[in-house]
């Protein structure tokens, strides 16, 4: 489980604070795969941080009783200068994981060929995608956090990551942020919504999309920021 | 005096005091994509930071001296607890004040250039190629308030043994030291929610 408990989250931008987070207390229980519904710049993103804790809140504290996983988005988590082994390798004894395990199985799953010898820097956004998904699947975390990040490479290799990534939901749970409709309906069995500061968890993801189209009818309280 | 030893006692405390807290003014700025690692805090980069500053400067001295004992000029310190507290005691005060710049830069991204320019000025009153010993009195009376003076001449004392210097005061460096480890580590607890910023 990972439970906010009176969770404050701003954020500073040109036009002054603006609260993504006003004193949130809610519980993502195990054994459930969750979507997060947002409108563009509701923070989605942050919330996926914060989760994974890469972010600390203003105030208030998150715990976790199981392992998550590092939030997997377009950001990476990848150093430019090393290869690509080499970052899965760090990622491997951060998390205390095999490092000759966990580079075979991302270099067979990526499939970056001869690119996962090449700094990171010579990638192209897709295959840093790919990169961060192997590394995330080759490692057993309990929870997996994903922002936006579904529909990376072709055809092929999107059914191979949805394949992998189903197999890897049996045992895992997944929290995703995206404004994906089908992907929330396709791995998601509850759904949570972010506005205005207040986050919303549903048991069933018809009434979280009911909720969420209630919220994107009324006008916009502030201007919205790319996440 | 060999003057080249003269010289290079000045610059080994310099160079680990300026590089370890230079060096660590960009840790938490630089590492953004590490550090949405969860498991990598700001404290863990600020920290690696610095002993690989340190540890780099310490194995450069070691080669350089050792360079100059093997071709035959003096090198070698008559006591060896002086240079080796000397250096320990510069170290930290280099990580306290790389902590504060680590922290200081996240807030305000100016703050490592001008630090760097701070840095060449303190080159020119630290004692390194114009060694206290041959200042006039009163601008020595001032310079004595720099604790890298202090660090120099202490490590340079251990290389001379004629060379004890009056002036030179260990206590207050290492209060300083201290100090500047406390400050350091003060101001990254009370500010590390924050630290942590978005990519």
């Amino acid at each position: 489980m990972i439970a906010l408990e009176g969770v404050v989250k701003t954020y500073k931008t040109a036009s002054g604070r603006r609260l993504l987070l006003d004193h949130t207390t809610v519980d993502f229980p195990s054994g459930h795969n969750i979507g997060i519904l947002g409108a563009n710049g509701s923070g989605k993103s942050t919330l996926i941080r914060l989760l994974a804790g890469s972010e600390m809140p203003d105030r208030g504290a998150i715990r976790r009783d199981v392992l998550v996983s590092f939030p997997l988005g377009f950001g990476g988590t990848f150093h430019g200068a090393l290869s690509g082994r080499e970052n899965v390798a760090f990622i491997a004894r951060v998390y205390g994981a095999g490092v000759r395990q966990t580079t075979d199985f991302v270099d067979e799953f990526a499939e970056l060929g001869d690119y996962f010898e090449m700094p990171v820097n010579t990638y192209s956004a897709g295959m840093r995608a790919r990169l961060a998904f192997g590394a995330c699947l080759a490692i057993d975390f309990d929870v997996y956090l994903i922002d936006e990040i579904t529909e990376i490479g072709d055809e092929r290799f999107r059914r191979k990551c949805a394949a992998a990534f189903r197999e890897r939901l049996r045992r895992s749970d997944v929290i995703l942020a995206t404004h994906n409709h089908h992907t929330i309906r396709q791995y998601c069995d509850r759904a949570a919504v972010l506005a205005g500061g207040r986050l919303q968890l549903f048991d069933d993801v018809a009434s979280a999309f009911q909720y969420y189209r209630r919220t994107l009818a009324e006008p916009p309280s502030c201007d919205s920021r790319p996440d | 005096m060999w003057s080249h030893l003269r010289h290079n006692t000045g610059l080994i405390p310099y160079h680990v005091f300026v590089h370890a807290s230079s060096g660590m003014s960009h840790a938490i700025v630089g590492n953004a994509p590490l550090l949405q690692l969860p498991r990598v805090t700001t404290f863990d980069v600020i920290a690696a930071r610095g002993i690989l500053e340190v540890t780099t400067d310490i194995i450069v001295a070691v080669i350089l001296l050792a360079g100059f004992a093997a071709i035959g000029m003096a090198a070698m310190p008559d006591d060896w607890w002086a240079p080796s507290m000397a250096l320990l005691v510069i170290a930290a005060l280099g990580c306290g004040i790389g902590c504060i710049n680590a922290v200081v830069t996240v807030f305000w991204r100016s703050w490592e250039k001008i630090y760097g320019q701070l840095t060449r000025v303190l080159y020119f009153i630290s004692g390194i190629f114009y060694v206290p010993g041959m200042m006039p009195e009163w601008a020595r009376e001032i310079l004595v308030w720099n604790p890298l003076l202090h660090a120099i001449d202490w490590f340079r004392a251990g290389f001379f043994a004629s060379y004890q210097p009056h002036w030179l005061d260990q206590s207050y460096l290492v209060v300083v030291a201290i100090l500047a480890l406390l400050g350091g580590l003060a101001l990254h607890r009370l500010s590390h929610r924050k630290l942590s910023a978005p990519l």
